[in-house]
């Protein structure tokens, strides 16, 4: 018998048939039963070296590393080819798993910031406002628009924002502006939100995840403006 | 927290396990457990949903340590990886861990050539079977058997098992 069956037999990766022949001699012969021992012995002495690594409880940095990952919601970038009251449930779920206001809002079309258009999440109302009119220089009203970047292969406009809720990203679509990243803020329901700047900060580094291009300049800004945020190509 | 992170939660003292048998050591191994999160949570797009989340993570973490054995032998620290691939063995990465203490499982790990020690950390220590192996390095099923079986016969040789 070679090393290599000795192993398969031991590992668990010899066929049934060849298996049981396999077994009918290790009756019958004391030195085969001799390697197989010493395999086996081999292979419990590696496992069991390394299971108490499995075992251990897992260092708070890498768990947090998943777990804070998880305060930015990616919305789904396309909408379900047809109204899906489960993608809206999820969608939902998603954003109120992270403390986001969005979820509560969401009944309330004409009013929420975030409103849901055939499971799409698009900006609504005064969030609407500001990323079609307001340029990074001039912040007013309840919102601040932070950078302007192209993103995707089409170099769809993107903008991110801040505001009483947290801070998000909105891409100029034919829907309007998609909402493709909210992050809860700080300062709601009695402090629980603690990540405080940590929304904005957040976003930031997705925007850039997200860029295929320069992020546009003042003059740049104002000039995607009056064009009405038209996609810049490639 | 969406699905994949809980998957990735859940799956992380296996991939510390794993991450420990390729550097065999603490510190290390969640260091390179820290990149291969970070990188995965950046692809998660390029996972396929349904495909086996394990082993896409242990991939991941392998690719990552190659990485890191490369820039150690740029920055001069010897260890046995060959420009053309991963497959000369040459064990000289094994003065790296000589530098610590190490119990005598992981010092027989240690001698041996990356390319067997990965296999005897998927089979072994992680369980896999030898298909998900080859599968996973993407190699042919006899390579896998064939690394494994020098693997086996060199840490008998330093751990005494052989007569």
């Amino acid at each position: 018998m070679s090393d290599e069956e000795i192993m398969a037999y031991v590992d668990g990766e010899m066929p049934p048939l060849e298996r049981l022949r396999f077994e009918k001699r290790l009756r019958s012969d004391p030195a085969l039963a001799e390697s197989v021992r010493r395999h086996r012995a081999l292979a419990d002495s590696i496992t069991g070296h390394f299971a108490p690594v499995a075992e251990a409880p897992v260092p708070e940095r890498l768990a947090a590393l998943v777990a804070q990952h998880s305060n930015v919601i990616a919305l789904p970038v396309k909408p379900p080819a047809k109204k899906s009251y489960a993608g809206i449930a999820a969608a939902m779920a998603a954003a109120l798993v992270a403390g986001v206001m969005v979820g509560q809002q969401l009944p309330d079309a004409d009013r929420s910031p975030i409103a849901d258009r055939a499971g799409v999440l698009v900006a609504n109302g005064d969030l609407a406002e500001a990323l079609n009119q307001q340029l990074a220089s001039s912040p007013s009203g309840a919102y601040r628009i932070g950078v302007s970047f192209p993103s995707g292969q089409n170099g769809t406009l993107c903008r991110t924002f801040s505001g009483p809720g947290g801070a998000g990203i909105g891409c100029r679509e034919a829907a309007g502006w998609t909402v493709r990243r909210y992050v809860a803020g700080s300062g709601s329901e009695g402090g629980v939100y603690r990540q405080a700047g940590s929304a904005e900060a957040a976003i930031m580094g997705q925007a850039q995840d997200m860029m295929t291009g320069e992020p546009l300049d003042a003059t740049a800004e104002r000039r995607a403006r009056d064009s009405k945020w038209q996609a810049v190509g490639k | 927290m969406t699905g994949f992170e809980r998957d990735l939660l859940d799956l992380l003292p296996r991939l510390r396990r794993f991450a420990r048998s390729l550097t065999l050591d603490v510190a290390d191994a969640d260091d390179l457990c820290q990149l291969a999160l970070e990188r995965a949570l950046k692809a998660e797009s390029q996972w396929a949903e349904g495909t086996r989340l394990d082993s896409w993570m242990y991939r991941i973490i392998r690719n990552c340590w190659i990485d890191e054995l490369r820039s150690r032998r740029r920055r001069g620290e010897s260890v046995a990886i060959d420009a053309a691939g991963f497959d000369l063995p040459d064990a000289a990465d094994r003065q790296i861990e000589a530098r610590i203490e190490l119990t005598n499982v992981d010092r027989a790990m240690a001698a041996l050539p990356p390319e067997q020690r990965e296999v005897i950390a998927l089979v072994l220590v992680e369980g896999l079977a030898y298909r998900e192996a080859a599968e996973l390095l993407d190699l042919p099923m006899g390579t896998i058997t064939s690394r494994l079986v020098r693997g086996r016969q060199a840490l008998m040789d330093i751990l005494g098992e052989r007569a």
